[in-house]
């Protein structure tokens, strides 16, 4: 076999292979990971959890409030979280929220940009948890399940 | 000539780099799939800055305030901000500092300034008479309608307060309710006075009206306590009563009509948690119950008691659906003060009754919210019992004089509507029965209208009314009313 074809293919399946490895379930919309501080004892939520959370509601973990931060408003990652995990697109969710503060209840939880100082206002607030692309992940926060899948895998329930 | 290399070649290069990709690409999907918890930690991103993981943050002291889903989420105090060992990690720190610490002086109780939350909602409407009927106001009008304020803080702790007042322009103009429909009613009330800033020019004052003032404790998601005045929990639009929050211009009527105490003055113990996907929640309270001074004096020693549980259930397809349930049982009691002395010349205050009766109030309520649609309905109950010792004369048309009888109340509404994108207009429509039991014609009325929201903050407002009466009574004909009403409702 000619040699350069030879590379060319090894080339070729490297590239497919790295493909696959970036992308562990190609074709799949990509995951928004649901993180919190590495130090936190927490590492799985129900969707159902998550979503009361996000709606303003109190959420217990073993005796301690979970404490909800969003994207700013303007993100896409908030968006497509409201639209996936809530339900809402950007407009119902400011409905919902103007209505709540009427009732009397809360208001959305905090939203904290860029990411960077997003996730380091995660690592370092106990109890603090948020949401961020896959690729955004850093060293002082970790993932947790969702329903009891990890973002790899099939079935995540948070992607868009 | 040359020997032909494949180690020197530039398809080798490409297949040395080819297998560095691949290589690097399953090491980052495992590294990613590791990222998974328990176990495993995750990988940082790429030219990521990723800072070493902090040490154990400082956790705060106990948590602020919070909701009993009915507050912001505590936030507690910063810990210190990690080394830094990367380009970029001070500033950042820096910020991600300065927002712990926003965060954390918005929710913590200042003991050397206060921070207050000050919001609310008001409401302008025409309404159009189409037909007064028989007891509707004959001239159409415009009027602001509701001007609501309310003031909320964070008190440190799990501490919080929320007050609500309205101001209104009553009582000016007023007839008092029990005499609105008598056929010689006394003269209009007329606050007009002098005003000594203006040359004593004629100033027509108004009124406060206190809609709730309660401080609660969170103590967990399914413990919060609340002491003070609170609106009563029941059914989705007696709390849910601002303007912005109703579809229609006005609420039902029979959510309106008392059916259950507005609002009450006690505590109240809520709640709420998950049981596998399904929200449950709860209600309990006890109060002065119903009187005619019930928010700062109890006129009998028999607290009232309430209560309410939820369930709620939010799916993706299904979308929500909530479920309600709601109870009150107190005892009304309208009484004189009159200070008495008894044989040995001592003086004490004596209440003696005029009107006693007890009271249980049920109520049921649904709510389903999917997408745009929207469909709600709640029944509601009130009986009444009176201690024959303190039984009201009846007021009687034509017939024979007697008392007020025990007695059943019960209505029913439904609304559906559906909200499009397009300018968040909502066409919706409904209806409701109202039972009055003994001693009135059972009444009906259909609604719709149009419910349009150009920006979460303004609502305009579009609803006809057509009421009925549904039987005459004691000989005598009543005639519903038509209203045409056009609102703009804002919340700031």
């Amino acid at each position: 076999m000619n040699s350069r074809i030879f590379v060319g293919m090894v080339v070729f399946v490297a590239m497919v292979m790295s493909a696959i490895g970036q992308a562990p379930h190609a074709g799949e919309p990509e995951p928004l990971a649901v993180i919190v501080s590495r130090s936190s004892g927490l590492s799985e939520l129900s969707s159902a959890q998550l979503t009361r959370m996000y709606m303003g509601d109190l959420v217990d973990n073993g005796g301690r409030r979970l404490i909800p931060l969003n994207r700013a408003i303007t993100s896409e990652e908030r968006a497509e979280f409201d639209r996936v995990v809530l339900g809402k697109s950007p407009d119902e969710m400011a409905r919902y929220w103007i209505d709540r503060k009427i009732r009397g209840q809360s208001g959305a939880p905090k939203a904290v940009e860029p990411v960077d100082v997003y996730e380091r206002v995660i690592a370092k607030l106990d109890g603090a948890i948020g949401y961020v692309r896959v690729g955004q992940i850093r060293g002082d926060v970790k993932v947790i399940r969702i329903d009891g899948k990890a973002p790899t895998d099939r079935g995540y329930p948070i992607r868009y | 000539m040359k020997p032909h290399s494949a180690f020197r070649s530039r398809g080798f290069a490409l297949g040395v780099a080819a297998l560095v990709v691949m290589v690097c690409g399953v090491a980052r999907s495992a590294a990613f799939a590791q990222s998974a918890p328990p176990e495993a930690q995750p990988a940082p991103a790429p030219g990521s800055d990723a800072a070493p993981a902090p040490a154990n943050p400082t956790p705060g002291p106990a948590a602020p305030a919070v909701p009993g889903g009915e507050a912001s989420p505590p936030i507690p105090p910063p810990a210190p901000p990690p080394k830094a060992t990367e380009p970029g990690a001070t500033e950042a720190d820096a910020a991600a500092t300065s927002a712990l610490a926003d965060m954390a002086a918005s929710t913590q109780a200042e003991t050397e300034a206060y921070r207050l939350n000050l919001y609310g909602f008001s409401d302008v409407t025409y309404t159009k008479t189409v037909s007064a009927g028989s007891f509707g106001y004959p001239v159409s009008s415009f009027y602001v309608g509701n001007l609501n304020l309310y003031a909320s803080g964070e008190l440190g702790d799990s501490w919080r307060t929320l007050m609500e007042v309205r101001f209104t322009y009553l009582p000016n103009g007023a007839i008092p309710s029990a005499q609105a429909f008598s056929p010689m009613p006394p003269p209009p009330t007329d606050t007009a006075v002098p005003d000594y800033v203006d040359l004593n020019r004629p100033l027509r004052w108004g009124g406060v009206v206190i809609e709730r003032a309660y401080v609660e404790r969170t103590f967990l998601s399914w413990l919060t306590l609340r002491a003070g005045q609170f609106l009563t929990p029941y059914g989705i639009w007696n709390v849910d009563h601002g303007s912005p929050v109703i579809i229609g211009v006005y609420r039902p009527f029979i959510v309106g009509d008392g059916l259950f105490p507005a609002s009450q003055t006690g505590l109240e113990a809520l709640g709420a948690g998950l049981v596998g996907p399904v929200e449950i929640g709860y209600h309990l309270t006890v109060s002065n119950g119903r009187g005619p001074t019930d928010t700062y004096r109890d006129m009998d020693g028999n607290k009232a008691v309430g209560w309410r549980l939820w369930a709620r259930r939010r799916d993706a397809d299904l979308g929500t659906l909530s479920l309600g349930f709601s109870g009150y049982r107190g005892k009304y009691t309208n009484a004189n003060q009159v200070t008495a002395v008894d044989a040995n010349g001592n003086f004490s205050v004596v209440l003696q009754p005029t009107v006693q009766y007890d009271e249980l109030s049920l109520g049921g309520d649904l709510k389903w919210e999917r997408g745009g649609a929207l469909v709600q309905s709640e029944i509601i109950m009130n009986e009444v019992a009176y201690n024959d010792a303190y039984r009201p004369a009846a007021v009687t048309f034509g017939g024979p004089s007697g008392f007020v009888p025990d007695n059943r109340r019960w209505g029913v509404y439904g609304l559906a509507g559906y909200r499009f994108q397009f300018l968040g207009i909502m066409p919706w429509a409904g209806g409701e029965f109202y039972d009055l039991g003994k001693q009135q014609s059972n009444v009906a009325a259909v609604w719709g209208g149009l419910n349009i929201r150009p920006t979460p903050r303004v609502v305009l407002k579009v609803q006809l009314t057509r009421s009925f009466w549904t039987e005459s009574l004691g000989g005598f004909s009543f005639k519903g009313l038509m209203l045409a009403d056009f609102q703009v409702a804002w919340s700031f």
